[in-house]
């Protein structure tokens, strides 16, 4: 059986609960005393050991196991965390992320990975062994101690369904088989309990049959019948519990409580992210297309084919606009990570901090997003390190000592706007002046005469710090104009205010959703420009003893086919065709006949956003487009369909 | 409404000797000369494009527009004048900013001699200010794109 399914499952699933156990302990170490966040912890802790242990990393296993001891010793103390529990926890949580990088990319554990869960695992043994009040060396990992500590909630919709499944013979990783389909139940109800326990069921301590207890407010057993049923199972019996004695039942069990309820999540489906793109790749495609077409029935001049074709390209618009509406995810998927960040930032610095995040709803597409986290978090830690003062140095100045540093995220129209707002002690502008001076940008006078606003833009070149030294957090050479060039590169754009003593604002315009294509990028004749990856068949270096003249023309002996040759530059109309013609060259189909283009040298493959042509330029069909390249320069796309040779 | 146009501001500038204006509202920055990327097979007018604070701007070369000198060379005082035209933004490279005034008179309309010209159509009025006879153009001949192809 493909257990990279369930690797996929198990990588997908616990990034997702890190997410939600770092907002969660973040909220802890905010407010020690509230146990909430605990069993919120416990349990997210508690599904990354079944997970874990289900596809055999007994290493992160292990680990959690020990993170549940710690939980639970914390729990039942109900006295406030201790930062160094907070601390610890905090630790394991990097340690999960890195080994479920490692799990990703299809990699072992390696030795300094093992090493350190050990140590991990020992400092975890270390702090609850200290437990003035013994605490139990093993927690049930039965799931009951989740449900001791939910208060009974019940509502009148609830119901109560033993559900009896019965595996195929001989099915590989029953375990995970099991989990699975806990997990899709979980979706819709909540486990009250299962027989054998869940323990047994995660460690494969049973048969071929086990049986889950589900809270639900769904009805319809056909459909849960229906929801449950997967590849490997023989049977399932389906049969609804009396309420009585479900709780007797549950008593019996001496689980206290249970219920909560049934998430509608049944309904989603989960695509990958891969899948999406390549989708995205093929509407792309189908709206150049669309265009070429139109041209095409224009000229035709039938009215019927014209009809048909106006058709087409309306369900061709809608399918583009449906893609990219699937391809938008919450902004909180990339902003819940920030508070880690700044939070970190700010402990290494001894700075104290209040961090507010809004716009978590926000929805824009993935590939965007992702593209913004870097930028954003290069901000944040800006903010924290340059912007916000020491508490002793905010006292002073007559601030209070926790400083704020707020990001918020708006639509507007189609675009996005992202603002870090910080009320630290704004850009030295005396320094900046002095550093414009010394780099010899301007002489003191011009300096002097600068409006702050002008001033700002130098920070703004490559390069340019004002740091004295480089700075653990956000120097390492990556500056301002970094983050600049990053959103341009996205077109988007970017501005900055500042206040001396009062604060900055950094403010970051993105589009919504981007049209992206994978590019291929060439020189010829100086200039750079970018080839759509699919408009190319091969890339080949064209030797001058494969070549032969033909009635003034040149032609390559390729693969045993004979193909024109040309050089794009001439092309393209940057330079007269000369004789000489070796080197790289990009064989394309066009109009159904094969060409060779020579180009001067390949400068590497490039995803890119593309901005259609100004109305002044659009005329020239050599070019479907351009963006912003590498350094900051406008590029220009090719279109190798519309070239005229 | 005359009174309203007659209260309007320009920007004048230099192309070579002779001065032009374009109304101030039609102006939306004034820009340093940049790096710009040349578009193989566009007219000889069109210099290329620029990133503009992450928009791809397209430049004009207003000098090579209005079939003035030769030799356009860039001198020390080369500005870019971005306008904003029907929702798309596009930059004339102009020689030199001289001034923004205030007109208080009614501008002429340009002399049937020159608006003959082969570059007739990009003037628009003419204006008297400091007893020098300036030329405001017509920036929606200016960035039309019957020419274009």
């Amino acid at each position: 059986m493909d257990t990279a399914k369930y690797i996929n499952l198990f990588v997908a699933e616990t990034r997702e609960h890190l997410v939600s156990l770092n907002q969660a302990l973040l909220a802890l170490e905010k407010k020690p005393d509230e146990s909430s966040q605990l069993d919120e912890i416990f349990r997210s802790m508690h599904t990354i050991k079944g997970m874990a242990a289900s596809i055999g990393l007994d290493f992160i296993a292990d680990l959690t196991h020990k993170g549940e001891d710690l939980l639970e010793k914390m729990r039942r103390r109900q006295t406030a965390a201790a930062s160094e529990e907070i601390d610890l926890i905090f630790s394991v949580l990097d340690f999960l992320e890195e080994a479920v990088g490692l799990v990703a990319a299809g990699k072992q554990p390696d030795q300094s990975l093992t090493q350190r869960c050990r140590e991990l695992v020992g400092q975890i043994v270390g702090l609850t062994a200290v437990a003035p009040e013994a605490a139990p060396a093993k927690v049930s990992s039965n799931g009951g101690s989740d449900f001791k500590r939910i208060n009974p909630l019940k509502t009148e919709k609830s119901h109560v369904f033993k559900i009896r499944i019965l595996l195929e013979q001989d099915v590989s990783l029953k375990s995970a088989r099991a989990f699975l389909i806990l997990h899709t139940l979980e979706r819709i109800g909540r486990v009250a309990y299962t027989v054998p326990e869940r323990h047994d069921l995660e460690s494969e301590k049973f048969d071929r049959g086990f049986t889950i207890f589900l809270v639900t407010d769904r009805e319809d057993q056909e459909e849960l019948r229906n929801d449950v049923s997967c590849a490997d199972v023989e049977d399932i019996q389906i049969e609804e519990v009396r309420e009585e004695s479900a709780e007797e039942a549950l008593e019996r069990k001496t689980i206290g409580a249970f219920v909560q309820l049934a998430q509608e999540k049944a309904k989603d489906v989960k695509v990958s992210v891969a899948r999406l793109d390549s989708l995205m790749n093929l509407v792309g495609e189908l709206v150049v297309w669309r265009e070429r077409l139109k041209q095409l029935a224009v000229q035709n001049g039938d009215p019927a084919i014209q009809d048909g074709v106006d058709k087409i390209a309306q369900i061709a618009s809608d399918l583009q606009q449906e893609v990219l509406t699937a391809r938008l995810v919450p902004m909180s998927e990339v902003l819940d990570r920030f508070p880690r960040v700044v939070r970190d930032a700010a402990k290494g610095l001894g700075k104290e901090i209040d961090f507010t995040v809004q716009g978590r709803e926000l929805e824009m597409d993935r590939a965007i997003l992702q593209m913004l986290s870097e930028p954003v978090i290069h901000l944040l830690r800006n903010a924290v390190d340059h912007g916000i003062e020491l508490p002793h140095k905010r006292k002073q100045a007559g601030k209070s000592q926790l400083g704020s540093i707020a990001l918020t995220a708006l639509k507007q129209k189609d675009q996005v706007l992202i603002k870090v707002v910080d009320d630290g002690q704004g850009f030295d502008l005396e320094r900046i002046r002095r550093k414009v001076i010394d780099n010899g940008h301007l002489t003191a006078i011009q300096a002097a005469e600068l409006a702050d606003q002008q001033l700002y833009e130098y920070l703004l070149l490559p390069g340019f710090s004002t740091a004295d030294k480089v700075s653990e957090l956000s120097g390492r050479g990556v500056g301002l104009d970094v983050v600049k060039r990053r959103i341009e590169e996205m077109g988007g754009s970017f501005a900055m205010e500042s206040r001396p003593g009062q604060g900055s604002v950094f403010t970051i315009t993105v589009p919504l959703s981007l049209a992206i294509i994978r590019t291929l990028l060439i020189s010829a004749d100086d200039q750079t420009y970018a080839v759509p990856i699919t408009q190319v068949k091969e890339i080949t270096n064209i030797k001058l003893k494969a070549m032969k003249t033909l009635h003034g023309k040149r032609l390559l002996q390729f693969r045993n086919r004979v193909i024109p040759v040309v050089r794009l530059a001439s092309v393209i109309g940057l330079s007269p065709e000369t004789g000489i013609g070796e080197g790289p060259a990009l064989i394309v189909e066009r109009q159904g006949a094969e060409l060779a283009l020579l180009f001067d040298s390949m400068i590497g493959q490039q995803e890119i956003v593309v901005k259609p042509l100004s109305r002044f330029v659009k005329g020239i069909k050599t070019f479907s487009g351009a963006t912003i390249g590498r350094e900051g320069r406008p590029m220009l796309i090719l279109d190798l369909n519309n070239i005229a040779v | 409404m005359t009174e309203k146009i007659a209260s309007r501001e320009i920007v004048i500038f230099n192309l070579g000797k002779e001065k032009f204006a374009l109304y101030t509202d039609q102006v939306k920055s004034i820009e340093e000369m940049q790096d710009i990327v040349p578009v193989p097979l566009a007219p000889e007018y069109l210099a290329g494009l620029i990133n503009l604070r992450g928009e791809i701007t397209t430049i004009i070369d207003l000098r090579r527009r209005l079939h003035l000198a030769e030799n356009s060379q860039i001198g020390p005082d080369v500005v870019i004048i971005i306008v904003d035209y029907n929702q798309e933004t596009a930059g004339l490279i102009v020689d030199r900013v001289d001034s923004v005034e205030t007109i208080k008179a009614v501008p002429k309309d340009v002399p049937d001699s020159i608006k003959k010209a082969a570059n007739g159509r990009f003037y628009d009025k003419v204006i008297d200010i400091n007893r020098e006879k300036i030329i405001i153009l017509n920036l929606d001949k200016i960035l039309s794109l019957e020419e274009v192809k």
